[in-house]
């Protein structure tokens, strides 16, 4: 407790000096850093932390400086690209160019002697081309030693180029971990404070003026204001270790994102997002309102349906037919021209070119649902296979995909239209239990698509074979996926030739049985329908996959290694455990035993079972057969760290039963042997 | 004044929409007829093939080296689609005076991109700065059918006459042509390798090389590397102009390095004094050379700044010592200095960091990317065999040491170096030697482990896993930068998980994690619930518990290369089970048994008392398995395979 109290006090007395004295100059090294052998709170054998870290961005200088202090621990820190080789990035682009300046750096040894770094970093070029350049300044801290302390501070310039009519502002946003503990850490934020904004001709882009807002995540303490400067301060913050199976990394940092909102626009968050989904509304609808062609297109591809489900479903395979340029490769301007490919200024264009981009197809599937009747909307929806939905983070890039909601039976039926291959039905998973702003004049109303349940999204995998006298296991599996299984599986495969996507399959199933196992893919279909099953069929040789124990033939009653158990190893878990979607999984297997073998032992059925997730597992001698049937659902996607004791003993049972064996008796056979 | 605002991300996107309007593109000839080759059938995993690979290298009087080249590519498969991004090397010797590109696609669209369209980027990966860069072109109209082509011209005056023509990679190649013009008085010697020697076609003083149809090298596990395999010509150079920058015999290149690193080690006082402290007289010879290697590795940081000559010569020792900084070769000029200090001589080996890419038939070449020393010690300072002695004829016993591995101790030998060749480069010139291979004793794994089976399956109980040579090396490198918490997932991950469903890992200590002198010692333990299977009266239990031995080999494919492995190894397991009360052995394993010339495993279990006890061996003897062995290999890992899966049976007594 002494020791953290006299870190603490070590980190105040350098602010207070910090604030007397210019804030860009060295700190002073006190002798309980030069002497600290260890760092109170740091993770046991760390090679270095950060004793401090500063960051002040002033967007009226378009400044950011930046001050890094770090401890080198043991001799692991002076490792090569460790803590002492020290890369600064360094970005370029025709409209504003970035100065590195001030940088500074030196090695403070334990004894106070100061080794300053004389040197000139070189610039060492990670990427130049197309008016973009990516380049690092780069250098190696002098003379490091354990116990040293390596400083070094930075400013950034950026200078936006003399005709440009934009003001450029550097990315705003505080992420407070790393790789290193840090023991104390200053942001500063200064906003712009020029004059407004004025044209109103390109919404995105232009605006009357704008103020600034933050948003904090995992944040112990909240940024300050002062004035009209935004300051945090922190102290002690871990290092950042990433967990299997957890959600988006991002998400558990502790940043503050700083963003600029149109002036006159509302403060609060819910009147924000209306603004927001007012402007998108109007410009969506502009695009839908160029429809030639569309009714009669609707109406021809519904025929004499009168179903409304069957309707839509119909309108649905029609757009589905149009070329998605979201998931072909990116072209250049020079090859959109040769290969005739023009922009679409409306969803008649779309129609009639027979092509464009993911929002495209959708806004033209709205536009022929409305066509012959039905509500249908446009809901923008976040992704949350990138970041979790921030409502208070009001940008419009938060909620940048469409999808559709269309009125049946007074419900809304979410659809995804521009997302290839997605049965009718679903949405892409990243966008269901995500927020979604379904835009109408006044704004929109904000709803979720939830996720299609575990029924929906299914791997069956059927396996029939023989086990030879030496253990070996030679048969056929054939694997049926469905629902999101099968979409992701499309996806993936999307410019995979015929060899690719066999290769591809094959290795999956190596995954899946055990080492050593031969594989050979024999048939696949389903590839391009997503309404139907993605089937692919396998020859497969598992060598010693019944053990031969004496008189007796030890059979496993599941031939599939688990594909949960990693995420279930620790004992101990910092992170929620994240599920993409719901899933089952079926599994059979009949496998004939090898002749004058009969039945000692079968196990018991296996079972397993919690409000989102069940499991069973049942095996039985058939005659020259054993048979077992496995089955494992889970309902849930994201379970709170005080599940994860129900969920990690659920996943035990499951391991436990697929582990279990039977035990045939009295063969006359070979024992196995390698030679 | 109008003002706008857009964030650097958006203007991102924005400027990656854009591109530069361009002119029709005008397909060169050679292009076009390469286009219209008829298109052979190649294996279905093939992704692109070069249709023609023509090279014409220039040498001028005035010692310029002028490289034109054109290729062309057809893309076959959707993976072949980056060959339409092409990459030059060049950097402050060497400059590109012409580089553009085209493409043809299936679709008959024809684009073509020049030198101003191309990306810049460094080609320094360990080194903290290095002049080596390179120009990236890419073109438009990459898919599956299209034909991509590409022509260059490069000026350099190279720091050695040598040019390498590799006509042999990942993919396939039907026409290959090498075109070489030469001054008058000057003579080229070409050498072939992996690849039987061809003679050129002279016609007017150029001499030419055409071949044709050569085949891909495959990618398959542990294989050796590919330019280990790939075939390729060596032409040497040689004038009266440039005598000190071209070599005959790899004693003439011996010779040339030494000319560049000659005054390299000089002294200063400080080195002088820490030589002093660190190796004062009076102590056995051995001692002293051990404590400086040992400050040479571990004291003196490895970081490579490497401009034009300075990527083959080393810094001076004393500066390389004052900043206690410097890359491979620093370290050891840094080290041969300090030895010289008390009277020990050294010599600077050049090698390559890949085994097979040096065999003892490689002509001279300077393709070595590392650098380790050899020290001289009389026969009476040696107080037994070491791993890393080599035996010269007339040097005597050379202890090879690599100060930029702080992991391997001092008298062994980095596992990549061991069985591979390397420049000695001595007072009077140089020779490649055959560096030696460590016993399989040297790299071992001795586990140990005392465990508990409890009635209802659990097993609980304590491992010890002691560590030496390669093995030790490879975990300490593992767990070196590990926090205590991720070490304990490693073992996790790493040894238990592979081996049990549901455990719990109870402890882990490390013993000797900084002292690579001795053995890395990693005791863990653990309790596993569900370890044994309840079958009826029945308890199963797999005696191996953990560890995996076999390695990996497609057996759905023929194998087409040698397999490789790291060092020759010797492992010993033994596993003592206390059997709970209450059951008696029913069946054992069969005792598991597979010798062959270049690796042997047997295993036995037995029962004494209570006890249940499984011993096995497994010993790997080289670093190689050849090809036509390959099928004793898989009968190997079968067995291993089998032995490893092998139940003990217990059964309740009545």
């Amino acid at each position: 407790m002494h020791r953290n109290q006299c870190w603490s006090f070590l980190v105040l007395l350098a602010f207070s000096v910090s604030c007397l004295a210019q804030k860009e100059d060295w700190l002073p090294v006190t002798p309980q850093e030069l002497q600290a052998k260890e760092v109170p709170g740091a993770p046991a054998g760390a090679d270095a932390v950060r004793l401090h870290y500063a960051v002040y961005f002033d967007d009226n200088t378009l400044s950011q400086f930046y001050y890094t202090r770090i401890k080198i621990l043991n001799e692991k820190g002076k490792r090569p690209e460790g803590p002492a080789d020290i890369s600064i990035p360094v970005l370029e682009s025709p409209l504003y160019t970035v100065f590195l300046t001030e940088l500074k750096a030196r090695t403070v040894h334990p004894d106070g002697s100061i080794v300053e770094f004389t040197g000139k970093p070189f610039e060492k070029t990670i990427f130049k081309g197309r008016g973009l350049k990516f380049a690092a300044k780069a250098f190696t801290m002098p003379d490091v030693t354990v116990g040293s302390i390596i400083e070094y501070k930075y400013k950034y310039v950026y200078q936006r180029a003399v005709n440009s009519p934009f003001i450029i502002f550097p990315p705003d946003e505080w992420v407070l971990q790393s790789n290193l503990f840090t023991v104390s850490e200053r942001f500063n934020f200064k906003p712009y404070e020029g004059g407004v904004f004025q044209s109103k001709s390109r919404a995105n882009l232009e605006w009357d003026g704008a103020h600034i807002t933050w948003v904090a995540a995992n944040l112990k303490e909240k940024p300050r204001n002062n004035g009209n400067e935004v300051q945090l301060e922190a102290h002690n913050v871990p290092a950042f270790t990433p967990e299997d199976q957890m959600p988006p990394e991002d998400d558990f940092k502790p940043t503050v994102r700083f963003f600029y909102s149109r002036r006159g626009s509302s403060t609060v968050v819910d009147k924000a997002w209306q603004e927001i989904g007012k402007d998108q509304y109007d410009r969506r609808e502009e695009f839908m309102g160029r429809s030639h062609g569309v009714r009669e297109a609707a109406l021809e591809a519904i025929g004499a349906e009168t179903d409304p489900s069957a309707k839509l479903h119909k309108l649905y395979a029609r757009v589905q037919k149009i070329r998605n340029l979201t998931f072909e490769r990116a072209r250049t301007e020079e090859e959109q021209k040769k290969e005739n490919i023009k922009d679409n200024l409306g969803v008649g264009d779309v129609l009639a070119h027979g092509y464009g981009h993911s929002d495209g197809i959708t806004m033209l599937f709205v536009a022929m649902a409305r066509a012959v009747g039905f509500d249908a909307s446009i809901v923008e929806v976040s992704d949350r296979k990138r970041r979790l939905f921030s409502k208070e983070l009001t940008a419009s890039t938060q909620v940048d995909t469409e999808i559709a909601a269309v009125s049946v039976n007074g419900k809304d039926l979410f659809l995804d239209p521009g997302a290839r291959f997605c049965p009718f039905g679903m949405v892409r998973w990243e966008h269901t239990a995500a927020e979604g702003l379904k835009l109408d004049k006044k704004g929109g109303t904000w709803v979720k698509a939830e996720p299609a349940t575990y029924d929906k999204s299914v791997t069956r995998r059927t396996t029939t074979g023989s086990i030879a006298e030496d253990g070996t296991l030679k048969g056929v599996i054939v694997v049926e996926f469905r629902g999101y299984d099968a979409l992701e599986y499309r996806l993936d495969a999307i410019d995979h030739d015929a060899a690719r996507k066999k290769k591809d399959l094959e290795d999956e199933m190596k995954d899946w049985l055990p080492k050593g196992s031969l594989v050979t893919m024999v048939t696949a279909q389903g590839w391009d329908d997503g309404d139907q099953p993605l089937l692919a069929s396998f020859s497969i040789e598992v060598p010693a996959f019944a053990v031969l124990a004496g008189k007796r033939l030890l059979v496993p009653t599941s031939l599939f290694q688990s594909q949960h158990k990693d995420a279930f190893k620790h004992s101990e878990r910092k992170y929620p455990v994240y599920f993409s979607y719901p899933f089952t999984e079926y599994d059979s297997l009949s496998a004939t035993v090898p002749a004058g073998f009969t039945v000692e032992n079968v196990p018991p059925q296996q079972e397993a079972s919690l409000s989102y997730a069940k499991y069973q597992n049942v095996s039985r001698f058939d005659g020259h057969q054993l048979v077992t049937q496995r089955r494992l659902a889970m309902n849930g996607i994201y379970f709170p760290l005080e599940k994860y004791s129900e969920l990690k003993g659920f996943f035990v049972k499951v391991q436990v039963g697929d582990e279990q064996q039977a035990v045939l008796h009295g063969g006359n056979v070979n024992a196995q042997k390698g030679n | 004044m109008l003002k706008k605002r857009i964030s650097v991300a958006l203007l991102g996107v924005i400027l990656g929409f854009c591109s530069v309007a361009a002119d029709a593109a005008s397909i060169p000839d050679w292009l076009r007829n390469a286009a219209r080759q008829t298109a052979k059938k190649y294996a279905d995993d093939v992704n692109a093939v070069v249709l023609m690979d023509f090279r014409e290298t220039t040498v001028k009087d005035n010692t310029d080296i002028v490289t034109h080249g054109w290729i062309a590519y057809r893309i076959l498969r959707p993976e072949g689609k980056n060959i339409a991004q092409y990459e030059i090397a060049y950097s402050d010797e060497t400059k590109v005076r012409y580089l553009r590109g085209w493409s043809i696609t299936a679709q008959g669209q024809e684009y073509e991109v020049k030198e101003k369209d191309a990306f810049e980027r460094s080609l320094s990966t360990y080194e903290i700065y290095s002049d080596a860069k390179e120009k990236i072109l890419v073109v438009p109209g990459a898919d599956v059918g299209s034909v991509v082509g590409f022509e260059y011209e490069r000026k350099g005056r190279p720091l050695v006459f040598q040019e390498d023509w590799s006509f042999q990679d990942r993919l396939p190649r039907e026409k290959m042509r090498f075109e070489l013009r030469l001054p008058s008085r000057w003579e080229f010697r070409a050498e072939w390798i992996n690849y039987p020697a061809q003679a050129p076609v002279e016609q007017n003083g150029v001499y030419s090389w055409e071949l044709t149809d050569i085949p891909r090298i495959d990618a398959e596990y542990r294989r050796p590397p590919v330019e280990a395999l790939s075939g390729r010509m060596v032409l040497t150079f040689f004038s009266d102009k440039i005598r000190s920058q071209t070599y005959r015999t790899w004693n003439d290149l011996g010779l040339w390095y030494g000319q560049i690193s000659a005054g390299s080690r000089d002294s200063s006082p400080a080195l002088q004094q820490k030589v002093q402290e660190l190796a004062p007289a009076g102590r056995p010879l051995l001692e002293r050379v051990r404590a400086l290697a040992r400050f040479a590795q571990q004291d003196v940081r490895y970081a490579a700044i490497e401009i034009g000559i300075g990527g083959f010569r080393p810094h001076q020792a004393s500066e390389t010592f004052s900043h206690r900084y410097g890359d491979c070769k620093d370290k050891a000029n840094v080290l041969s200095a300090m030895l010289a200090q008390i009277g020990v001589k050294s010599y600077l080996m050049p090698i390559h960091t890949q085994r097979g890419i040096f065999t003892e038939k490689s002509p001279p070449d300077l393709g070595f990317d590392h650098a380790i020393i050899a020290i001289q010690l009389p026969d009476a300072s040696l107080p037994g065999p070491l791993s890393a002695l080599y035996l010269h004829p007339k040097l005597g016993q050379l202890l090879i040491f690599d100060p930029t591995n702080d992991l391997v101790p001092f008298g062994q030998l980095p596992y990549y170096e061991q069985d591979s060749y390397a420049l000695l480069v001595t007072d009077s010139g140089g020779e490649l030697i055959h560096l030696p291979v460590s016993r399989p004793e040297v790299n071992s794994i001795k586990r140990t482990a005392k465990l508990k089976l409890s009635p209802d399956g659990t097993l609980k109980g304590e491992v010890e896993e002691v560590r030496s040579g390669y093995h030790a090396m490879e975990i300490r490198g593992r767990l070196k930068d590990e926090s205590e918490q991720d070490r304990k997932k490693f073992i996790e991950r790493a040894i238990l998980g592979p081996a049990m469903g549901s455990f719990q890992l109870d402890g882990l200590t490390l013993e000797n994690e900084n002292d690579i002198e001795k053995d890395f010692i990693v005791r863990y333990k653990f309790t596993a619930e569900h370890y044994a299977k309840s079958a009826g009266p029945l308890l199963l239990v797999r005696p191996r518990v953990v560890g995996e031995k076999s390695g990996y080999l497609d057996f759905n494919k023929p194998r087409r290369y040698a397999y490789e492995l790291e060092a020759p190894k010797l492992d010993n397991d033994v596993v003592e089970i206390s059997l709970p009360d209450g059951f008696k052995v029913d069946e054992l394993p069969d005792p598991a048994k597979a010798s062959y010339p270049f690796g042997e495993y047997h295993s036995a279990t037995e029962v004494e008392g209570n006890m249940l006890r499984y011993k096995r061996e497994f010993r790997m003897n080289g670093t190689l398995v050849p090809l036509e062995k390959a099928g004793q290999l898989k009968l190997l890992f079968s067995a291993i395979n089998v032995d490893e899966k092998s139940v003990a049976v217990l059964k309740r007594a009545n």
